[in-house]
């Protein structure tokens, strides 16, 4: 949580936004957990892909892939940096964002083992 | 007496992976439309081409080897036009745009040379709908998914979730949302100025949202805090719960039972 909320400290622009930030942070105003996923994408194969939240910046992307009937059927991990958009049977198309902010779309073999 | 069995724990989850580089990589930054920014969605086309829905020029790009890259799009209100990429889906090698702005649909054929194909204005006739209502997917039936959020509450400092709404539209889409669900949607942080008359509404720290999808017959939305989704079967119009699977989450509070030497109790 620390390492959260200096890094956000540290993008605050002007004393508002420095004070807006702690209030963030404030006890009564953090949740009680985290994250338990990120966002939820439909694959063209009718799967759903879910993306887990990463416990330390810098690590691998962990998905969660649910069957068209809603049982988890894989775990699925991609490089750090980058959000899935699409997956087939044998592919995945992510889209990968640098320090920069400039994207890139990068498609992957996917093996389902 | 019978014997009762205990349920059989779940089979363990299957573990994927992807090539160690990846087999096609798109960083735009050709002399017509430069770098990718904004990048809403990207899929593979059915003759192996990619499909990039590019925020920052407001239009899909099309990608394929040994061709020259292809656009449709382009900032504007115009037809063909958008002013904001709000969503982006794919019925095979057509795209569906939902222009927050403009608040219409655009589908584009994405061939060798993409071009428009139809415009539909989005104009559901119940207050939430057309105020707060965006369309994020299709089923296969036709019906549009709508979520909406509306509006957190001024007068209430502090952390709160701002209410969200998950419903579908008809094909055409007109007509009333049927709203299937509430769910707590952005959270954000109520912070007084001071002045008495003012507030900030800033995203709460480790922010959590409602995510919402479609798959051809269902309907998932689930807030990101829970380790839970909802699944709207839409043909048989009944809800299921999905327990995502087992994964340590970190208490942030002290009431998840951490000591004053901040190990657990």
């Amino acid at each position: 949580m620390d390492g959260a909320r200096t890094a956000d400290l540290a993008e605050a622009r002007d004393a508002l936004a420095t004070a807006l930030i702690e209030a963030t942070y404030s006890p009564n105003n953090l949740p009680a957990n985290l994250p338990a996923f990120e966002t939820l994408v439909a694959a063209g194969t009718g799967e759903i892909w879910v993306e887990r939240p990463a416990q330390r910046r810098g690590e691998p992307v962990q998905y969660v892939v649910l069957a068209q009937t809603g049982v988890p059927i894989a775990r699925v991990q991609l490089p750090e940096g980058v959000r899935v958009t699409d997956a087939g049977r044998d592919y995945v198309v992510v889209v990968h964002r640098d320090e920069d902010g400039v994207e890139t779309v990068r498609v992957y073999r996917l093996v389902r083992a | 007496m019978i014997g009762c069995a205990a349920p059989a724990p779940p089979p363990p989850l299957a573990h994927w992976s992807v090539s160690p580089t990846p087999t096609i990589t798109i960083a735009g930054g050709d002399s017509t439309t430069g770098p990718l920014l904004q990048v809403r969605g990207a899929w593979r086309l059915s003759d192996g081409a990619i499909a990039v829905a590019d925020g920052g020029s407001n239009g899909i790009r099309r990608f394929a080897s040994g061709q020259p890259p292809g656009f449709i799009g382009g900032r504007g209100d115009g037809p063909g036009e958008i002013r904001q990429l709000s969503w982006t889906g794919h019925l095979g090698d057509t795209a569906v745009v939902f222009d927050g702005a403009l608040r219409r649909l655009t589908l584009f054929a994405l061939g060798r040379e993409p071009r428009m194909l139809s415009i539909l204005r989005v104009l559901p006739s119940d207050e939430r709908g057309r105020d707060f209502g965006a369309i994020v997917g299709r089923l296969s039936d036709g019906r549009r998914l709508v979520h909406a959020m509306t509006r957190p509450d001024p007068a209430r400092p502090g952390r709160q979730f701002i209410p969200g709404f998950v419903g579908l539209l008809a094909p055409d889409a007109t007509g009333p949302v049927d709203w299937l669900a509430e769910v707590a949607d952005m959270a954000v942080v109520i912070v007084p100025d001071g002045s008495g008359t003012m507030v900030n509404i800033v995203p709460a720290a480790f922010p959590t949202s409602l995510a919402v999808v479609a798959t051809p017959s269902a309907v998932w939305y689930g807030n990101t805090g829970a380790d839970t989704i909802v699944r709207f079967d839409a043909d048989l119009a009944a809800r299921t719960t999905v327990v995502l699977p087992d994964q340590p989450r970190r208490c942030l509070r002290d009431a998840c039972g951490w000591g004053p030497d901040r190990r657990p109790r």
